[in-house]
């Protein structure tokens, strides 16, 4: 019997970390392109970068609730690191499809192009992935492609390819990443078959939906405090009927994508194959970041569209997340697809069966 | 959900809540085949069907939760919740009954005598004694608190009630009332005090039940007059004037089961058989949308049966499940209505148009009935500490 995930310890710690590396105004300037490498070696240090990895494969153990402990934390503090791709996707797909895991501390991302626009010929990669997260300095980029004998996954260093640094409204790294017959050693090489790529593009859904209710939980906090504090008509806000049950409705959004990420990891922790489970989380979670966003705004008045306000840092990241890895029309067309069996008729059965 | 006090740990999926989860399937299924019902929306307020109750009683499936000396059967609350959300998403008739299983029979289990518990309990649970609330008056909605139904002790010490209750569902078919009255004058400093709940016979002379059609013509729902009811001594549920702190209880348990993202789930069923032979993205995204967000209210929901069922009392998260689970079910008629062309029609040919009229006509009421929305977004509010 593994011991039950301590999620609340792990959460801890990489709180502890994340105050003594950054101080609040680097947080606060957490709209400037670019990884925080400082942090991320803290991190490393640490051995949080290895959290939910078997030590048998050079991880630092715990379970997946713990990784997505480690990625919650760090999304609701608006970290410019690569937390969420490394932990829930890249040391994932590289110990499933054989590949052993890189000694150095290095930042290991995602590439997933559509099928086929990546190719690996003679051992050398070519094709262009789009929007990668964090393609840039010395990350390592997991990518999808197929080969002569069929779909495989490659481990490659972002600097072997031609790289167009961009940027997500938040100022995070999407870069379009070109391949230009780039070699790939044997042993960076694995097989990676169609139902792999599908639990692949799944994680990387979850691993945003467990970003985006994060950082909803913190958005629903910081509007709390801010209408305590703000007082218009000789009342402050959270005494106005209609912003209280503005707030209501936030927090309820709130919860309901928190239930559908944390079931999500749980189900997947458990049993692998659930990209259903991310789909709905991370539909679900799509759907909250819009109304809280909009909400939360709307309660913060004119100050919570300045930069000199925190509130962008995670409005910014949720307006971008919920459209990454999968925006919500594409996960909800999944979704209604496999739960369509038997001509429709057993829709009820599905269901229950996703969680 | 972390904000506060709605933070909930995860329901566990318990082997013994599948086992009669599939039990109830197959029952269902043989009952569909021989044809005893046609699922509708909202069949927990309109399917009345005391022989299909019935048969409930005889399978062990009302009264789970309670102890077998009062006809229960010691069940956790996570399989009878497996148990209710399949009735629920077959449409199967399980209104007669509802109440009582639901939430009068906990309420008499919590606060009711040794002699209520003894007669009424076993009846509920064989599927043969059905109860109406009697909460909402003319003047006394959402303000719960000014109901004026007054309840004065005689010279036998029983108790005489005067006054009305409205907006009833099924009385007609209900042996009892849980009625909340006043037993003591209005006291502006203190507006929760002074209340108590009874249990009353419906057949008792002076009580009189008037019908009151829908917007699709139904009549279950009642207005119910109280004149110079005797109602007996023993018939007071717990303690005389903690009326209120009784009713907060039971709302718990009225507002976070199934039934409130349920209610319009057989629509959705058709919807998903059109969708499939109708396919195009529109209907697919649609459907895809409502599953989601279907499936965050289940885990929320089974969230709060677990916390029940651990002895907490979740009032601020079943309130919150019950405000988003409501609004899916009157988003959902509406957007399954704008993602096919289906003319709702309660004299339609097929199934699909007579369920959507149906479902239309009654979703107003969704996001009324059992505390409107304003009400459960200032409990959520209050939940989160901002009123005082």
């Amino acid at each position: 019997m593994t011991p039950p995930p301590d999620t609340a310890l792990v959460a801890d710690a990489v709180r502890q970390i994340v105050d003594s590396v950054a101080s609040p105004e680097v947080l606060r300037s957490a709209q400037r392109a670019g990884m925080d490498n400082a942090l991320w070696a803290a991190l490393a240090e640490a051995g949080m970068t290895r959290v939910g990895i078997d030590s048998s494969a050079g991880g630092s153990g715990g379970s997946l609730e713990e990784a997505a402990a480690v990625v919650d934390t760090l999304a609701r503090m608006a970290c410019r690191v690569p937390a969420a791709e490394h932990l829930m996707v890249g040391c994932w797909a590289l110990t499933v499809s054989g590949i052993s895991m890189p000694e150095e501390q290095v930042p290991i991302s995602v590439a997933a192009a559509e099928t086929g626009a990546v190719r690996l010929f003679r051992g050398k990669l070519t094709g262009k992935a789009l929007r990668v997260p964090w393609a840039s300095g010395g990350a390592l980029l997991v990518v999808p492609a197929v080969a002569e004998h069929g779909p495989v996954l490659c481990c490659v260093p972002a600097a072997s390819a031609s790289v167009v640094e961009g940027t997500n409204l938040a100022g995070e790294p999407r870069c379009d990443v070109t391949f230009d017959s780039v070699t790939v050693p044997a042993d960076c090489v694995g097989e990676f078959g169609p139902d792999l790529l599908q639990e692949m593009r799944a994680r990387y859904a979850l691993s945003r939906a467990v970003q985006i209710s994060a950082a909803l939980d913190e958005v629903v906090a910081w509007t709390l405090q801010h209408a305590a504090q703000r007082t218009q008509f000789g009342r402050p806000l959270n005494r106005f009927q209609s912003v209280q049950g503005d707030i209501a409705r936030m927090a309820g959004e709130a919860a309901a994508a928190a239930a559908l990420a944390e079931s999500a990891v749980e189900r997947v922790s458990r049993q692998p194959g659930a990209a259903i489970a991310c789909a709905a989380a991370k539909a679900r979670a799509a759907v909250a970041a819009s109304t809280v966003c909009r909400l939360s705004h709307q309660i913060h008045g004119a100050i919570g569209f300045t930069l000199e306000h925190r509130l962008h840092l995670l409005t910014t990241r949720l307006w971008s997340w919920r459209d990454e890895a999968g925006t919500e029309a594409e996960w909800s067309a999944y979704l209604a697809e496999k739960c369509l069996r038997n001509g429709g008729a057993d829709l009820w059965g599905a269901i229950s069966e996703v969680f | 959900m972390r904000v506060g006090s709605l933070s909930l740990a995860s329901a566990p999926r318990t082997q013994e809540a599948e086992r009669v989860r599939l039990e109830v399937r197959e029952f269902l299924s043989s009952e569909l085949r021989n044809g005893t019902f046609e699922p509708v929306p909202d069949s927990w307020l309109c399917g009345v069907d005391p022989d299909f109750s019935k048969r409930l009683g005889a399978r062990g499936w009302l009264g789970m939760t309670w102890p077998p000396q009062y006809g229960g059967h010691g069940r956790s609350t996570l399989e009878r919740y497996a148990v209710i959300e399949e009735l629920l998403a077959a449409g199967a008739p399980v209104a007669a009954h509802w109440i009582a299983d639901r939430q009068s029979g906990s309420n008499i289990l919590s606060f009711g005598s040794e002699r209520l518990k003894t007669t009424i309990l076993p009846r509920i649970a064989a599927g043969e004694c059905y109860f109406a609330i009697g909460m909402s008056e003319p003047d006394a909605g959402s303000d719960l608190a000014a109901i004026r139904t007054r309840a004065r002790r005689n010279a036998d010490g029983d108790w005489v009630v005067n006054g009305a209750k409205i907006w009833t569902s099924n009385a007609q078919h209900c042996h009892y009332a849980i009625v909340l009255v006043r037993t003591a004058d209005r006291d502006a400093e203190q507006r929760h005090g002074g209340m108590s709940q009874l249990v009353v016979d419906l057949s008792l002379p002076g009580i009189s039940i008037s019908p009151i059609a829908i917007l699709d013509g139904s009549e279950h729902l009642n207005e119910v007059v109280f004149e110079d009811v005797i109602v007996p001594a023993d018939m007071l549920l717990g303690v005389e004037g903690n009326g209120w702190h009784q009713v907060t209880a039971e709302l718990a348990l009225e507002r976070s089961g199934p039934e409130r993202f349920l209610s319009t789930f057989p629509l959705l069923r058709e919807f998903s058989i059109y969708a499939a032979a109708n396919p195009g993205e529109l209907r697919q995204v649609t459907l895809g949308t409502l599953i989601a967000r279907l499936l965050s209210l289940r885990e929320l929901s089974q969230r709060v049966a677990a916390a029940l069922d651990s002895g907490e009392m979740p009032d601020v998260a079943a309130a919150l499940v019950k405000d988003l689970g409501t609004n899916f079910e009157v988003d959902s008629v509406d957007d399954i209505r704008g993602a096919c062309g289906i003319a709702p029609a309660a004299s339609s040919d097929d199934a699909f148009g007579r369920m959507l009229a149906m479902a239309q006509l009654h979703a107003p009421a969704f996001t009324l009935r059992g505390g409107t929305n304003e009400i459960l977004r200032s409990i959520v509010a209050r939940g989160l500490g901002m009123r005082g």
